[in-house]
């Protein structure tokens, strides 16, 4: 009896050996990979923080605007109450967080191709971040500092340069022994190295329009998209028509995907959503509609295409007057994401090249872009006519800011970039001849337009107060206060 | 595991066919001061496990051998030795024990003590309390009865989880909760996604005691799970003598209890016009003509419960044994809301030689938990309190089975319609099923007459099958059909060795000295599957899924400890101890994974030196002291940043959200006690009263942090929580009497925390679970209560007074802080006891006073145009009382009326949380109970021992100032992942606590 006691003693102490206690690495998940398993959660997030600025800006901007008038957000720009503002973390977590892990991966092997991908991801997710929220880290950012000071935008804007020079940089020195990259890894371009120089000379194009008001750079841009021109293909992000999950569908789809809790915030509305008059305005021109709307949108159940002013809801029209928004071209479960779209370039030239004082540049391009929306809709046909209607300019001498603006309004559909132009051009009319300040916009704003997304109430507000209080970003005016580029914009007046 | 049982079963056989060379010895125990028969006294063989109890009429029976002493124990009584000669009968006499403290109370690691030498709170509840609490969830079953304790149920539906917290919460977000321990061995009462807590699973009939160990000195010992107290189980046990059956059944009905009121004169629309598609009722009057719906009431229905319990005991003088059997099937006040279980509990003991003892314990334990209506709020009850009135919620179906629409969409859709809630109810079933084994092995060796070596190893291990499946027609996501499940598996083994050493030194001195080893391995593996779209629209199988995904986690945790313990008892009026402890535990960095923490008590008991009246009057006084360290370590696998599944196209792997920290420690809690004991007057009043103060520092937090970081939280060694509180227990026997016994206990408890530090810049730590409305939050603020509330207010001057805008609203400050605390300031509970002759009655009043409760139910009412109050209010000229700020920053009395609008309601109203949190109180008649005996010569003639019917009423009333439902509630409740300051008083559309009455019957062979 002593001797089994002993023993079944000594098995329980022997167990306690240092052994024993090394189980603290987890079973289901690796701290590493390689960066080809990376590269699609980058993209893939990326496309998700794309939608989520598209969905919050294409109510400010008056593509679209609620049935009911009466949502704090979107009809009010009342941010008070707002729990999250969840592109703040799809861009810092879910695209920034895993491109700057997959650059520390490629670089360790040395694979140049996903170094490069990796740093203009990186480089485009900062810049569309910033563009929305102004001021934010990127020096103390993905460092681990749980206090990281805010930058100012222009050092958002160097810091987004060199990224993309050195992916550039990368790109141009990849080589053999680079880990293969295909359809697999890379949903946009299948890993073609040309093509994706072509869309980093694409984002400086972009990126030099939002400040070459103030700083010069216009003959730069032109520059730029000469050299994203030679092997342009558009950033496109397509979703199957037989997708086998809401992960896999465009988030602006009937089904209304919700991949996750999380994504909530930014589940579409357009089941409830109208036309603003802004928007049915410009489709319009004599009675007659552009064709693109109905390429754009699917009849309502009276066929018709009543539009009303934005934030005021239906107004007592019928529900059934309307368009419905669902099952256009950008708003199917299939549909595709594009980043950089081809008609954004045509008209960044033709803004870069009007400023410039190259006329028929300007006006060539104008026209390249109109006839690259038709195109993109399956309509090519109908181009010549509506090339000739009043509602094209005829001339390069015709040719002035309102025309370029408005035909890049409709050819960006729902796309987030309009805001930044709007914002460039203070929503002025001498841009957009029949933008409307919206009546049921919070009075404390005094008229004055929203021109940022506050950052996320449910982190920045908490975890990084002292921050936050230096910026003054708890200020109810936080939200209409320009940043850098508004600021120093020299076209917000005409 | 299989062998165990075997050889239990092997024991109990060989028990029962044991010859025992003996004879038969019986006898009648009486009250010494008035001869009454005492019914329940024990009788057991000195040094054996062998004995029995007095029936009804105060007699027992038993065999023996000339030479055995008999031991008479009884609570309240002092214990009796009888020598065993040549007689057959023996009859005792018990004097009343003055002071009760011979009684032994269950301490840490299961060791046995006496109360007078205690130096710390223990408070112990015995089985008729918990029996007569008729609660199936054992946390449940203490609520009211013991001081120092909070708790909270989650909700009024059949296998809700119920939180406790002992001394308040000392972590800012990790488990509050105390460590569950039965027989010895640790057991799990994790709760997830929504599931009860797991300790429900134990049948509380099979329990004999439950000790209440609140403080960090009587939990030292049980190490780093026992951080924030224990719970210390033992189950019943078969005593020496022939064969005893006793069988129990009883059936509860309940009924809903108390609701939030809301109005019945508005119908849906907005701004005073009607819309038959939205849940919004702020459209106009309802006319005479129009059907006004009671869906809030038609929702609930009455609930059934059966329960039956039977158990057969009994033993030689070498092998007792007690084998229970238990059904329970509870149906709830919600329809198609279950939760059933079924236990089998087998204990053999057995003394293998005069000095070797085993006792080994199985249990078996089946449950299932069905619910359409998720217990743990969440806000489940949201659609049934804004369901449109017009709207018969109990037309749930279409002549084809179908659901049938509230309305139909303009957009033609049907995912859009919003489901009905009693068809959520009966089709969206989810079902919690869990098979659970807990299994221990007690090896006792008495060395020698000062030197034992006990061994206790055990094992918990259950699998839980977690179903959720969304019936093809659902709104939303689900309208093809969703099903969400998991399996989970779970595993708890600890082995303890302990060797004590029991001596009288000298005659003035007695140590107790022991020392151990503890080894504890936790292993969690849970895989799920999810997904939608079913191909055929009844099948409710994975395998029906278009869409479709999975995970795994494996979650480890290893603890290996060293203790010593070392008690001084000094001529018996002082006692000093010391305990030491050290643990490594797996989940903290290889140099920061051993820590030692120690523990120091004291206890004068200058009543030994009383005599003459004065020790007539204060019979016994002990004065006690203590100061204790526990340590904790961290949650497993939070050292490095991992990288975790990508769902989207392509697949592969994204960060997860939790950053690592290879440079965690432990986290320490320190912990003073001071406390007093006395009673007077020979025990007509004894009281406890106990002062705490305990302080948690380098806490292991898991905060939030920026996404900026690369994470979305953060496990970080900060942040410092302060409890100071009060603990009283006054007990009385008030009468005691001839055939009359009046008994009665008061507890109180108040508890003050503060949130002392926190993680880098915070001054602010939100309880994820508690963010249900955006202006007011269940939060903990820096410098404030740890169960606090955060949120907005009206704009004041500073002497409080609103001000008001020049139209007459009162201006919002939309920056938050602190505006409320959910802790009340004082819990109490009383109980009653009355026995006259062959009738038991008790009743117990339990509430609290100065709780502030986030009323998120009534915003969100308010909101939607249903709360009760706008009856009264809505569309009325009101003058604000406020002052309006002039040019100069003079303020002058307001005196601009202002419509009371929906416009008003929601963006002006709604927006101050502060109109949402109320201080409150709250009395509860928790439970009234009486059990008739029936009388011995009646039933005696047909072989009954004891026959007893019960009529038991659960909270049979409650007294409260609060607007909404119940003022007791818990949003998320332990299963919705509120850890920290948790979600209790966040009142949020949860379903509400129930209303109940058992009819029992209990007979005994």
């Amino acid at each position: 009896m002593k001797k089994s006691i002993i023993l079944i003693l000594f098995t329980f102490l022997f167990w306690g050996c240092e052994d024993f206690l090394d189980v603290n690495e987890s079973l289901d998940n690796d701290q590493r990979t390689t960066p080809n398993y990376m590269l699609p959660a980058v993209l893939g997030n990326m496309t998700y923080a794309h939608y989520g600025q598209a969905e919050t800006t294409s109510y400010i901007t008056q593509y679209v605007t609620t049935e009911f008038g009466t949502n704090a957000v979107k009809d009010r720009w009342d941010y008070r109450s707002v729990l999250r503002v969840g592109a703040w973390r799809r861009h810092y977590f879910d695209v920034a967080g895993n491109a700057k892990k997959m650059i520390e991966f490629a670089e360790e092997e040395g694979s140049g191709n996903y170094v490069g991908v990796g740093k203009i991801m990186l480089a485009y997710s900062f810049l569309t971040a910033t563009d929305m929220f102004g001021d934010m880290p990127v020096l103390d950012a993905l460092t681990g500092i749980y206090n990281p000071t805010y930058d100012t935008q222009d050092v958002v804007y160097a810091e987004v340069e060199n990224w993309l020079n050195e992916g550039i940089e990368a790109l141009q020195n990849t080589s053999d022994t680079d880990r293969p990259m295909t359809s697999s890894e890379d949903h946009i371009y299948a890993g073609d190295i040309q093509k994706w120089l072509s869309f980093a000379y694409a984002i400086k194009a972009r990126m030099t329009l939002h400040t070459a008001n103030f700083t010069g750079g216009y003959n730069d841009i032109l520059t730029y998209i000469d050299l994203a021109r030679e092997n342009w293909d558009e950033p496109l992000y397509d979703f199957p028509s037989d997708a086998d999950s809401d992960w896999a569908r465009n988030l602006w789809g009937p089904s209304r995907p919700s991949p996750q809790w999380d994504f909530a915030d930014i589940r579409n509305s357009l089941n409830s959503s109208v036309h603003t008059n802004f928007f049915m305005h410009a489709m319009t021109l004599s009675g007659e509609h552009d064709p693109r709307l109905y390429e754009l949108t699917t009849p309502g159940a009276n066929g018709n295409y009543l539009s009303v002013p934005a934030s005021e809801g239906l107004s007592g029209n019928d529900i059934d007057d309307f368009a419905l928004l669902y099952d256009g071209y950008w708003t199917r479960d299939d549909s595709p994401m594009v980043f950089i779209t081809n008609e954004e370039l045509y008209f960044i030239e033709a803004e870069a090249a009007f400023y410039s004082g190259d006329m028929e540049r300007a006006y060539q391009a104008y026209l390249n872009g109109i006839s690259s929306n038709f195109q993109r809709l399956g309509i090519a046909t109908e181009f010549e006519a509506y090339r000739n209607s009043a509602a094209v300019v005829q001339s390069s001498g015709q040719l002035d800011i309102p025309n370029i603006m408005m035909q890049k309004y409709i050819a960006l559909y729902l796309q987030p970039e309009t805001w930044t132009d709007m914002r460039r051009y203070g929503y002025g009319n001498h841009a957009y001849p029949e933008l409307e300040y919206p009546e049921n916009a919070l009075e404390i704003y005094d008229g004055k337009w929203i021109v940022r997304l506050p950052y996320d109430p449910q982190t920045e507000y908490i975890y990084n107060p002292n921050e936050i209080a230096r910026l003054g970003a708890r200020d109810d005016q936080w939200v209409v206060t320009p940043f850098w580029w508004i600021e120093n914009s020299t076209l917000t007046n005409p | 595991m299989r062998k165990i049982l075997l050889l239990t079963g092997l024991l109990v056989f060989l028990g029962l066919f044991a010859q025992a060379q003996t004879k038969r010895i019986s006898g009648i125990v009486t009250d010494a001061t008035d001869g009454t028969t005492l019914i329940g006294v024990t009788v057991m063989i000195k040094g054996t496990t062998s004995g029995t109890t007095t029936d009804i009429d105060g007699r027992y029976e038993l065999t023996a051998r000339t030479g055995d002493v008999l031991v008479f124990r009884f609570i309240g009584m002092v214990p009796q030795e009888v020598t065993v000669a040549d007689q057959e009968t023996i009859n005792v006499a018990l004097e009343h024990d003055v002071a009760t403290l011979e009684q032994v109370v269950v301490t840490a690691l299961g060791i046995k003590r006496e109360e007078r030498t205690l130096t710390y709170n223990v408070q112990s509840i015995e089985a008729t309390e918990i029996a007569s609490s008729r609660q199936e969830n054992l946390v449940n079953a203490l609520q009211g009865r013991v001081s120092g304790v909070q708790i909270s149920s989650t909700s009024g539906a059949p296998g809700a989880a119920s939180e406790i917290i002992l001394r308040g919460a000392t972590s800012v977000d990790g488990d509050n909760q105390p460590l569950f321990v039965i027989d010895g061995v640790p057991i799990s009462n994790s709760s997830v996604s929504g599931t009860t807590n797991r300790a429900s699973d134990i049948n509380p009939n099979d329990i004999e005691n439950i000790s209440i160990l609140k403080g960090a000195a009587a939990a030292a010992l049980y190490g780093i799970d026992a951080a924030n107290g224990a719970v210390i189980i033992t189950t019943k046990r078969g005593v020496e003598g022939d064969v005893r059956v006793g069988l129990a059944t009883s059936t509860t009905v309940s009924q809903v209890g108390r609701l939030h009121d809301v109005q019945n004169m508005f119908t849906t629309g907005a701004a005073g016009l009607y819309n038959p598609r939205t849940f919004s009722h702020w459209g106009p009057l309802f006319r005479r003509s129009d059907n006004v719906y009671d869906n809030l009431n038609n929702f609930f229905q009455t609930g059934v419960s059966n329960k039956f319990d039977a158990n057969v005991s009994g033993g030689s003088p070498n092998l007792t044994y007690y084998l229970a059997v238990s059904n329970l099937d509870d149906q709830g006040i919600v329809s198609n809301t279950s939760y059933g279980r079924s236990s089998a509990m087998l204990t053999g003991s057995a003394n293998i030689t005069d000095r070797i003892s085993l006792t080994t314990t199985a249990n078996i334990i089946k449950t299932s938990n069905s619910y359409g209506i998720v217990p743990a709020s969440g806000g489940w009850m949201a659609n049934v309190y804004r369901w449109p009135r017009w709207d018969n919620m109990e037309e749930i179906y279409n002549p084809d089975g179908s659901e049938r629409n509230v309305w139909i969409p303009i957009s033609g859709n049907l995912a859009d319609v919003p489901d009905n809630p009693l068809w959520v109810a009966r089709n969206n079933v989810r079902k919690d099923e869990v098979d659970r084994t807990l299994v221990s092995m007690n090896f006792n060796y008495e060395i020698n007459d000062w030197l034992n070596l006990n061994y206790i190893a055990g094992r918990d291990y259950f699998q839980q099958h977690y179903k959720a499946v969304s019936e093809w027609g659902s709104a939303g996501n689900a309208h093809e059909g969703a099903i969400s499940e998991f399996n989970r598996e779970s595993e708890k083994i600890t082995s303890t060795v302990i060797l004590t050493a029991d001596r009288q030194v000298t005659e003035q001195l007695n140590i107790t000295a022991l020392v151990g080893n503890n080894i504890q391995s936790d292993f969690g593996r849970n895989t799920s599957v999810s997904g939608e779209r079913f191909r055929n629209p009844t099948l409710h199988s994975i395998n029906n899924l278009q869409e479709i995904r999975n995970s795994q986690s494996t979650a480890q945790r290893r603890i290996i400890g060293v203790f010593g313990d070392i008690t001084l008892d000094y001529n018996r009026y002082l006692v000093l101890g010391v305990t030491g402890r050290n643990d490594w535990s797996s989940t903290l960095p290889l140099e920061n994974r051993s820590f030692f923490y120690p523990s120091y008590s004291f206890a004068f008991i200058p009543s030994e030196f009383f005599d003459g009246n004065l020790a007539d009057v204060l019979s016994f006084a002990k004065f006690r002291a203590s100061y204790a360290q526990v340590g904790k370590d961290a949650p497993p696998h939070r050292l490095s940043q991992t990288l975790t599944q990508f769902f989207g196209i392509n697949q592969g792997w994204r960060n997860d959200p939790f950053a690592g920290n290879p440079l965690l420690k432990p986290e320490i809690t320190t912990e003073i006690e001071l406390g007093v004991d006395f009673r007077l007057w020979q025990g007509l009043f004894n009281v406890d009263f106990t002062y705490y103060e305990r302080k948690s520092d380098d806490q292991i937090i898991q905060p939030r942090v920026t996404p900026v970081t690369g994470a979305i939280l953060q496990t970080v060694n900060s942040g410092s929580v302060e409890n100071k509180g009060i603990e009283a227990l006054i007990r009385s026997n008030i009468i005691r009497r001839d055939e009359m016994v009046w008994e009665t206990s008061l507890n109180l408890f108040g508890n003050r925390s503060k949130l002392t530090k926190l993680f880098g810049d915070l001054v602010e730590f939100p309880v994820t679970y508690g963010q249900v409305s955006s202006q007011a939050i269940a939060s903990s603020w820096l410098g404030e209560p740890l169960f606090g509330i955060v949120g907005t207010d009206y704009m004041r001057t500073e002497d409080g007074r609103v001000i008001v805008d020049e139209q007459g609203y009162p201006i919002i400050d939309s920056e938050k802080r602190y505006i409320g605390n959910r802790e009340p300031k004082l819990y109490y509970g009383l109980n009653n006891n009355f026995r006259y002759k062959n009738l038991e009655i008790s009743f117990l009043f339990d509430g609290a006073y100065g709780a502030e409760i986030m009323n998120a139910t009534s915003q969100f009412l308010i909101s939607s145009g249903n709360h009760a109050m706008l009856e009264k209010y809505r569309n009325k000229e009101f003058i604000f009382d406020g002052v309006v700020e002039m040019e100069d920053g003079t303020y002058i009395d307001n005196d601009n009326p202002i419509i009371l609008d929906r416009e008003f309601f929601q963006n002006v109203y709604n927006l101050a949380g502060s109109n949402f949190v109320e201080e409150v109180y709250w009395v509860r008649l928790r439970n009234v109970n009486l059990t008739y005996h029936l009388p011995s010569e009646f039933i005696g003639r047909i072989g009954i021992q004891d026959a007893s019917i019960t009529v038991n009423m659960q909270n049979l009333h409650l007294w409260t100032n609060y607007s909404g439902g119940d003022p007791e509630v818990n949003n998320a409740g332990p299963g919705g992942g509120a850890s920290g300051a948790g979600t209790m008083g966040v009142d949020y559309f949860q379903v509400p606590h129930k209303r109940a009455i058992t009819m029992g019957l209990n007979l005994r062979f």
